[in-house]
């Protein structure tokens, strides 16, 4: 039953909510609850990163979010089309600044969650700001693009003995698609790129 | 006091009231009203710009105050643009200067806005590169451009990087001999030969300007040059009449952080 609950969760993660008007075009009303939308996806993917750093689970439950945390993404993680254009499987781009020089570290998110799952800190904790900005939302052939940014802290502990932590700013790419199921016609938000920023913000 | 001064006071007490908030949350991770501030979208830059939305996003409503309108004005400057503190001289002179763009912005009760729509601002994106297997950096130039009604797209309108203009190596290269009409141009085929190829701009006429767009675009299509990543990006605004100014993002501590004005000049 368990197993059941656990699909039928992971069936509908990240679905959402606005039912399709018959026209194509977003009301300003629909975008206000999609804005609401995102917020709480982005706090879906925090909850699944904290638990997919956390030691103390176990190897299939981390697999287990890691496939929750992907199915927020487009494609779920692999390569897509959105308005019959190809796009790469959505990437997580680390950029850092030392001594006045940019380093930028593009992996696939795929390969980014595998990673955090392997690393070696007993445990993790990763905190959100309330603060989270959305764009404004634009109309982009037969969907709607925005992007939205959130800020996160990320500390990791070996112990009792934090051995890394840092902050970010996360500045994530969002799609509204229009999808048909057996639930009729609706909005659907989806992640697409995120570019990571190390910041001194607040 | 000048009305400069007034307006940074002005400024000073907006933030004077996070003060409280600032020490009830020292123990938090984050402070909410610095990240509130700070102009952390261009979306949010042209809502203050506009005086369309508060700091916390809330839409403006009632009369509108062009006291209020030049604060938030001055709030989008670089701090460190406004208080050059190693000349006292040049600093008045900026302040001057930037009172007199205020002002025209805030025209006579109709306020100049920045809009996504308009043709007045464009994108400057310096872009790492890989050319002949080698790291190189491309300027880009980018602006919206209206798809169909309600929808838009940015587009490339220029690009920029020293290998783009084709530049001949050598200036040695005479050209095509004159009785090459005789030849059916037979000599043509001297134009990509190994000693050639470098310079074969210098096969044009003199009035030939190189497109490095063209360039850009070619070299990308026949693999030749592939994108890397961007390294920055900045913003030019011609909207204000007579004005020119920049728009960059700025990480650092505080307030006055995010896409700020860097630099104001008079066209």
């Amino acid at each position: 039953m368990k197993k059941y609950l656990l699909l039928l969760f992971i069936a509908f993660a990240g679905t959402f909510a606005v039912q399709a008007q018959e026209s194509d075009n977003l009301s300003e009303p629909e975008i206000e609850e999609l804005r609401e939308r995102t917020i709480q996806l982005i706090t879906d993917f925090q909850g699944y990163l904290t638990e997919i750093g956390n030691k103390s689970n176990s190897e299939s439950m981390k697999d287990y979010y890691i496939k929750s945390a992907l199915h927020l993404f487009m494609g779920n993680g692999d390569s897509y089309y959105i308005d019959g254009r190809y796009h790469d499987p959505v990437i997580m781009e680390v950029s850092s600044l030392r001594n006045g020089i940019t380093t930028v570290r593009p992996k696939p998110m795929k390969q980014y969650l595998q990673n955090l799952k392997r690393l070696r800190y007993t445990s993790v904790r990763i905190e959100k700001a309330e603060t989270v900005r959305i764009s404004n939302i634009y109309k982009v052939g037969d969907h709607y693009e925005g992007t939205a940014i959130f800020f996160q802290y990320f500390e990791g502990k070996q112990g009792e003995r934090t051995v890394y932590r840092d902050k970010t700013k996360k500045a994530v790419k969002i799609y509204v698609v229009r999808e048909d199921d057996d639930w009729g016609t609706h909005w659907n938000v989806k992640f697409g790129d995120i570019k990571v920023e190390e910041t001194t913000a607040g | 006091m000048n009305r400069f001064s007034t307006y940074l006071l002005v400024l000073a007490l907006f933030f004077a009231g996070l003060g409280t908030s600032l020490a009830q949350s020292i123990n938090q991770v984050f402070n909410e009203e610095i990240l509130q501030h700070r102009v952390e979208m261009l979306d949010i830059f042209f809502e203050r710009f506009n005086l369309e939305k508060d700091i916390e996003g809330n839409k403006f409503e009632g009369y509108y105050d062009p006291g209020l309108h030049r604060s938030y004005l001055l709030s989008l400057f670089d701090r460190n643009y406004l208080l050059d503190t190693l000349d006292a001289n040049h600093q008045e002179e900026i302040q001057t200067f930037v009172m007199s763009f205020l002002d025209a912005v805030v025209a006579s009760g109709k306020p100049v806005t920045l809009a996504y729509a308009d043709s007045t601002w464009c994108a400057q994106v310096l872009c790492r590169c890989t050319y002949d297997k080698k790291e190189c950096d491309v300027t880009l130039f980018l602006k919206p451009e209206l798809v169909k009604p309600g929808e838009f797209k940015w587009v490339i309108f220029d690009a920029e990087a020293d290998f783009l203009h084709l530049t001949p190596d050598t200036l040695s290269v005479r050209g095509i001999s004159p009785v090459e009409h005789e030849m059916k141009f037979l000599g043509l085929k001297e134009i990509s030969n190994a000693h050639n190829k470098k310079s074969v701009t210098a096969y044009a006429d003199k009035a030939y300007r190189v497109n490095p767009l063209t360039v850009f675009f070619t070299m990308i299509y026949d693999n030749k040059l592939t994108f890397n990543h961007v390294l920055n990006v900045q913003y030019h605004f011609f909207t204000v009449p007579g004005y020119h100014f920049t728009v960059q993002f700025l990480e650092r501590p505080g307030y006055n952080a995010g896409w700020l004005i860097t630099d104001l000049q008079k066209l």
